[in-house]
């Protein structure tokens, strides 16, 4: 129940980290004002991705932006470590089940992608789950149950995120495997699990069906995939532009190799005991293939999907399963030192994580340093694999718990890189601008509600603002669809108006413009701009937000009714 | 009682929700679409060929451009000799194309798309 307090206080993470990224906001605006952006924007791809938008939509009916957000974060949280803790107790002791919670929530990868509104928040956390949950069920008790629970847990990842589905091929193929190891009616077993799978999502997918009408009335059940299918059927023209060339990212994100020693762990460790057909090498097998399917997918289909760490933390799944799988193995061999090396394990991973988050600078020194020199980060790569298999072969305890701590420190160190392609330059990709974050996301929802009680397609409010700092909580009324009459691509202070943004102004269907700026003179000089091309601008309403430090003005045009 | 029933009864419940709710949602986009075509029609009248070629989709105003070297030119040159009072009537519509048809008439009809999320008029019969 307290892992992810002790994640959030070892890794210092912001609770909320939606002011440096901009797809992050489309969500919580689809999901504070569904019918509004639906009505006004379409049926993109991010209105399909209802498991995301519904379970924002609801939190906040319930409890409000702030409020709803934590709840859920916490929901989500506590959920997966819980269904994570049952899963590995089918393989190992509860002291080694829990310290596996504990080193997940300790993930830089896994707490930071579910820390924000982008559909991540919900795919992470219900591959971890879903995963767990089908391995509940392969002993002979509910087993139709639980691939039911587990489909739908990974419909719900998918629904979110397509990207997820990389979990299928992975599970499956272990699965298949070992099914056909044991004989034709294992085989039989798996296909039946799997239909009651499939019937999982389906039933998913029909509750969010169920969910958007209460929100939007009726509408083709068809909206709910066809801008996914468009998406999909488009994966090369929208992933090539992020493609970035392998050999630049191989040496510059050492971040990268972080799945991949644990995937060297896996193999250390439990050695040729990831062949036989127990629970705990399944889902140890499980946890290597799921991150070489990201390699596969990477290398044979146009995708982006190691070079964006958006994308790539996703394989924090495997250090979820991959970890209690190891420590199970090491545990075993001195049952009586079992304390001991899972203490080891928690201090090394939370040291590592607070020592980087704590100093900054010399963190960032040490990743610059690694980035731009490939042969120390090599060295550094075979001192984790050395200190892996140390931490397998060598017989004396104390060496092979120092090995323990050393890998587990490594791994720790190089998963909390800040990527250098599209990334923010913060150890572990959190967010910067600490308790703005609270504020941003307040006011994010009051301009969206603010925008949603006016704004209608045959007279619409149109953002107008910088997008940066604080004023880039206009993403959640994407500005990039015409929700603003800023140029994404290349915006400017609002003290002047550009050509483009005058035709925006002079639409037929733009009515007013809600303007945005940290500074009060910035925001008065609006209304004489406005006067020049012709317009009898008047503020209908003004105000504040995050604290004060946000001004905001709703200005009618004045054009003829 | 059986998972099934369960199910079930999570499902009518579901169901039960999804319809009796939203009953307040009115979708405006066919306003938009006749606000747009009036300013198209009203331009005509007026002359104004900026506002015309602010509204058509950008394609066609690059098109036009490219014929007569800016887009207010060539649709300048195409002005009728004297305006037509136009009334609108059926509207026919999917989430981003619509007809607007001039009433009584079956053939002729302003044709829009939805791009981003504004309105812009992609087909009729005073371009040329």
């Amino acid at each position: 129940m307290l892992a992810p307090l002790l994640g959030v206080l070892v890794l210092r993470a912001p609770l909320i980290n939606a002011l440096p990224n901009n797809d992050t906001w489309f969500y919580s605006g689809y999901g504070w004002a569904l019918a509004h952006h639906i009505e006004i924007f379409g049926w993109f791809y991010y209105a399909d991705r209802f498991t995301a938008t519904l379970p924002i939509a609801l939190s906040t009916g319930a409890l409000g932006p702030v409020a709803g957000y934590l709840v859920l974060r916490c929901l989500l949280l506590v959920g997966t470590g819980g269904v994570l803790y049952i899963c590995a107790r089918r393989f190992t002791s509860r002291f080694v089940a829990a310290t596996g919670v504990c080193l997940l929530a300790m993930n830089p990868f896994y707490m930071r992608l579910v820390l924000w509104d982008y559909t991540t928040f919900i795919a992470l956390p219900c591959t971890i789950a879903g995963a767990a949950v089908w391995y509940l069920g392969t002993r002979r008790t509910a087993m139709l149950i639980t691939a039911i629970v587990s489909g739908a847990l990974l419909g719900a990842a998918i629904y979110a995120n397509p990207l997820s589905g990389l979990v299928l091929p992975a599970l499956f193929a272990v699965e298949t495997v070992a099914a056909c190891r044991e004989g034709r009616r294992a085989v039989v077993l798996l296909l039946t699990r799997a239909l009651a799978a499939l019937l999982g999502a389906l039933l998913v997918f029909v509750a969010g069906y169920l969910g958007y009408r209460a929100y939007l009335g009726s509408f083709p059940i068809a909206n709910m995939y066809k801008a996914t299918l468009d998406f999909l059927r488009s994966n090369n023209q929208l992933a090539a532009p992020f493609q970035h060339p392998p050999g630049v990212w191989l040496k510059t994100e050492p971040r990268i190799y972080g799945p991949v020693l644990v995937c060297v762990g896996i193999v250390v460790v439990l050695g040729r005991s990831l062949l036989q057909n127990t629970p705990r090498s399944r889902v140890a097998l499980f946890a290597l293939a799921y991150t070489a399917v990201f390699w596969l997918y990477r290398f044979t289909i146009t995708s982006s999907v190691i070079e964006t760490w958006w994308a790539y933390s996703m394989t924090a799944a495997t250090s979820a399963f991959a970890l209690p799988a190891i420590l199970d193995e090491l545990v075993g061999r001195s049952r009586s030192r079992e304390r001991l090396v899972l203490a080891a394990a928690l201090v090394a991973t939370g040291g590592a994580d607070l020592l980087v988050r704590s100093d900054h600078n010399i963190a960032l020194s040490v990743f610059n340093y690694l980035r731009t020199h490939p042969y120390p980060l090599l060295l550094l790569l075979i001192a984790c694999c050395s200190a892996a298999l140390a931490s397998a072969l060598v017989r004396r305890a104390g060496i092979r718990i120092t090995a323990l701590v050393a890998f587990l420190a490594l791994v720790a160190v190089l998963t909390l890189t800040p990527a250098g392609y599209v990334g923010t330059g913060q150890t572990g990709e959190f967010s910067p601008y600490g308790e703005a974050e609270v504020d941003g996301y307040q006011a994010a929802y009051d301009m969206t509600r603010l925008i949603a009680s006016r704004d209608r397609p045959q007279s619409r409010v149109l953002l107008w603002d910088s997008l940066y700092g604080l004023a880039a909580i206009s993403w959640a009324n994407l500005p990039h669809q015409d929700g603003g009459i800023e140029n994404v691509e290349a915006p400017i202070a609002i003290t002047q108006l550009t050509p483009a943004e005058i035709e925006l102004l002079l639409y037929p269907t733009t009515t007013r413009v809600l303007v945005l700026s940290q500074s009060t003179t910035e925001l008065a000089s609006t209304v004489p701009s406005l006067r020049r091309i012709g317009l009898r601008p008047r503020i209908e309403v003004a105000g504040a937000w995050a604290d004060g430090a946000l001004y905001y003005a709703v200005i009618d045009l004045g054009k003829p009714k | 009682m059986t998972y099934a029933r369960k199910l079930l009864a999570v499902g009518s419940a579901l169901l039960l929700c999804g319809t009796v709710c939203a009953c307040g949602y009115e979708d405006d986009n066919p306003q938009a679409v006749r606000v747009v075509a009036r300013a198209f029609l009203d331009a005509y009248a007026a002359r104004d060929a900026a506002t015309i070629c602010r509204v058509i989709t950008p394609p066609l105003a690059t098109t036009f451009a490219a014929s007569a070297g800016t887009c207010e030119h060539h649709i300048a040159a195409t002005f009728p000799s004297r305006a037509e009072a136009v009334t609108f009537g059926r509207l026919e519509m999917s989430e981003e194309h619509a007809r607007l048809y001039v009433r009584g008439e079956p053939i002729r009809f302003i044709g829009m798309i939805k791009l981003a999320s504004l309105w812009r008029v992609s087909e009729s019969w005073m371009l040329r």
